[in-house]
């Protein structure tokens, strides 16, 4: 089936579709830097990885490298991040003439990325920044559609632990509405990121 | 580094379906994603507490007009004379007992003071808890800026005769104020107001007022914009006096008559503003609108003069200038168009400014500039600007550590390689755009040089900038003057850190000094 992500990298692909490429950066984009900072380079140099990739992803997708039909669009961006990061890193220890840079565990970042035993950790960090990305455009597309009252009991009461008593007192609510307020809004969440799992 | 895996939730199965994942980790990951966004002080400023349907004292407020880095304006109602007013409120960052809002409501009873036809009234201030308000009087129909952008869209061009007039009423309002000693020091088309009868006046003095201190070069980490009207002496951080006023509101009256800012930069850089605005001479208006008369090109020339006490002495002068301008006979224009801004520089206020400006602005507004100078047709003085610039930033990445040098470098090389081959292949006028261009190029990259010299060699950070405005003057003097220049500032340079550690002021290679021959 083809999913609702996959007709928005087809949009992409259309150099007229701007919507498509608003959606498409902001969802990717956050996912990307994130990935790229946690895997130890500052903002700044980020920022440009970021850039690259999603400029690699862009003329992907309009000049037809990337093919649908041979695997997840993620996982395939995956693998873009992943060279750049390195070759960011790499032009940063030649730059900087220091000593390779660790993690706190001791482990080297260059080695995660250039290991074939480690890749396996940075695509589980992928893969969980994938969710992240995907969760926080859910949720703005929540708060944008759901009223002002149903995201604050939500916030209160499903994200900060709020009993739903003591929140229907803040908010001049039952606590029942509360429950339903909190289910709208998991549901809406949830509908909105079943139309990416495909990616 | 933070590792991801130890500090946080793991999120639900990957790559699995999200809407079968179990709600108490789906709720988990959530958690995460929000306490991952800005803090509120991170974040866009708060709201004031205003808003539309709020009161304060007997004004009823109602829609934002408009926005600024400062305040907000809302309409509202006097509830007791039903008269429309506009009040303008501090952010709430603003607010409270701080020396901006001291300022603020300081510089706003001085307003009050003025009593002219072209300066917006300001009837009182009022307070409201923590939160300070300027109630003024409705201006509604719009700013020159609002005009400027209709014709443009239409095609079209402010009659000269109108222009004349629109300018005449600014200078007259703003003389007022200046005879309360206060100095606007934002004269720019947007502050400049109609009402609806057509009558200029100007705005927002009482804001800008309190500004000072976080200057355009400061505030430039939020917004690159285009000080486009801004007086040499505001660039240099100079003292601002009325003349300054009377320069920003001749690059008004210039945008007025040709559409378009005296100075013109490709990518919206404060710091390539600054340079023109301190160096190069304001073109002439009749370039871009042809039947200007030349009275007006002169009186366009005189404000815009570099050193303030060549321009109009006050706002009053400009005003009357304006009102018998076609009584200037021919000659006096004439003259005083011929005497155009010279390449005078204070050396010391450019190097104090580029304290401000941040490494990556600069390298950025250097590589930008480099690739204007790829597109452009080979010329041997692109070749030589590039060396220049090549030695610059070579000499300056020696101990640097930044990505974007190392780019800019790079840029600059490869340029430098497709310029000889240009260079070689084509004809070249004497003067061409690609020198100048190449020349602003080198400017930025020594510019460049200087912002990472500063540290500890300010005699470096004087060579260079020294070398941006040799650069900037290139296509006027000729390569050989540049080269020479520049090669007497170095030497001056290597004299001047000869023994000393720790800066970069470092011998330069004999093949580099050679090839300044």
């Amino acid at each position: 089936m083809e999913t609702t992500q996959t007709n928005l990298l087809w949009a992409v692909r259309d150099a007229a579709n701007g919507d498509a490429w608003i959606s498409f950066y902001r969802i990717y984009a956050t996912m990307v830097r994130q990935f790229v900072r946690r895997l130890g380079l500052p903002d700044a140099e980020s920022d440009d990885v970021t850039q690259e990739v999603l400029l690699v992803a862009h003329k992907s997708l309009q000049h037809g490298t990337y093919d649908p039909t041979k695997g997840r669009f993620r996982s395939w961006l995956f693998g873009v991040a992943r060279r750049q990061s390195l070759a960011a890193m790499r032009e940063r220890q030649r730059r900087t003439r220091v000593q390779r840079v660790t993690q706190d565990t001791g482990d080297d970042l260059l080695d995660i990325l250039a290991d074939k035993h480690a890749e396996e950790t940075a695509r589980n960090l992928w893969e969980r920044e994938w969710r992240y990305a995907l969760l926080e455009e859910a949720l703005r597309h929540a708060e944008a559609g759901i009223g002002t009252k149903a995201m604050q009991a939500f916030t209160l009461h499903a994200i900060q632990n709020q009993s739903a008593e003591c929140v229907a007192e803040q908010l001049g609510i039952t606590p029942a509405s509360v429950y339903v307020y909190k289910g709208r809004v998991l549901a809406a969440i949830q509908e909105w990121t079943r139309r990416f799992e495909g990616d | 580094m933070t590792d991801a895996n130890d500090t946080l939730p793991c999120p639900s199965e990957e790559g699995g379906p999200l809407a079968n994942a179990d709600e108490a980790t789906l709720l988990a990951d959530l958690r995460v994603v929000i306490d991952r966004r800005p803090t509120a002080s991170e974040s866009a400023a708060p709201l004031a507490p205003m808003h539309e349907g709020a009161r304060l004292g007997r004004y009823a407020i109602g829609r934002l007009l408009g926005e600024g880095g400062m305040a907000r304006v809302y309409r509202a109602i006097d509830t007791e004379t039903g008269q429309a007013v506009a009040v303008k409120f501090l952010k709430a960052q603003y607010q409270g007992d701080g020396p901006i809002a001291q300022r603020f409501e300081r510089e706003a009873r001085t307003m009050a003071t003025i009593q002219h036809a072209n300066v917006v009234r300001i009837l009182g201030v009022e307070r409201c808890g923590e939160a300070q308000a300027l109630v003024m009087e409705l201006v509604p129909n719009g700013s020159l800026r609002r005009r400027l952008d209709t014709e443009f869209q239409s095609k079209t061009s402010i009659p000269l005769g109108e222009t004349v007039s629109l300018i005449r009423q600014a200078a007259a309002g703003i003389d007022a104020a200046h005879r309360m000693g206060i100095i606007h020091r934002d004269i720019k088309p947007s502050n400049l107001l109609l009402d609806a009868q057509g009558t200029v006046k100007v705005a927002d003095f009482g804001a800008i007022r309190v500004m000072e201190g976080a200057t355009w070069l400061t505030g430039m980490g939020q917004q690159i914009g285009t000080p486009g009207y801004m007086s040499p002496e505001q660039c240099q951080g100079s003292r601002v006096t009325p003349a300054s006023d009377v320069y920003s509101l001749g690059a008004t009256l210039f945008e007025l008559i040709t559409g378009r800012v005296p100075f013109h930069v490709e990518e919206a850089s404060p710091f390539a503003m600054m340079l023109k605005h301190i160096s190069e001479p304001a073109p002439d208006p009749r370039a871009f609108r042809s039947e200007t008369p030349a009275w007006l090109a002169a009186v366009v020339a005189k404000s815009l003069e570099k050193t303030p006490h060549n321009r109009f002495a006050t706002a009053g002068d400009f005003a009357t200038a304006l009102a018998n301008g076609d009584t200037i006979s021919e000659d006096a224009a004439r003259e005083s168009i011929a005497r155009l801004p010279g390449h005078q520089i204070n050396i010391h206020a450019v190097r104090t400014q580029l304290q401000h400006l941040s490494h990556r602005a600069i390298t950025c507004w250097a590589c930008r500039c480099a690739r204007r100078v790829q597109s452009l047709n080979g010329d041997p003085r692109v070749e030589a600007a590039l060396a220049m610039a090549e030695a610059t930033v070579t000499e300056a990445s020696d101990r640097a550590s930044d990505t974007s040098l190392t780019r800019a470098l790079d840029r600059i090389r490869s340029l430098r390689a497709a310029s000889l081959r240009a260079a070689y292949t084509g004809e070249h006028s004497p003067v061409s755009p690609a020198a100048v261009e190449a020349a602003r190029a080198a400017a930025a990259a020594a510019a460049c040089a200087a912002a990472r010299c500063i540290d500890d060699a300010s005699a470096d950070a004087a060579f260079a900038a020294r070398s941006a405005v040799a650069a900037l003057t290139l296509a006027d003097q000729g390569v050989k003057t540049f080269w020479k220049t520049a090669k007497q500032d170095y030497q001056m340079l290597l004299k001047a850190t000869a023994g000393q550690e720790g800066t970069v002021g470092r011998p330069l290679s004999e093949s580099l000094l050679k090839s300044f021959e």
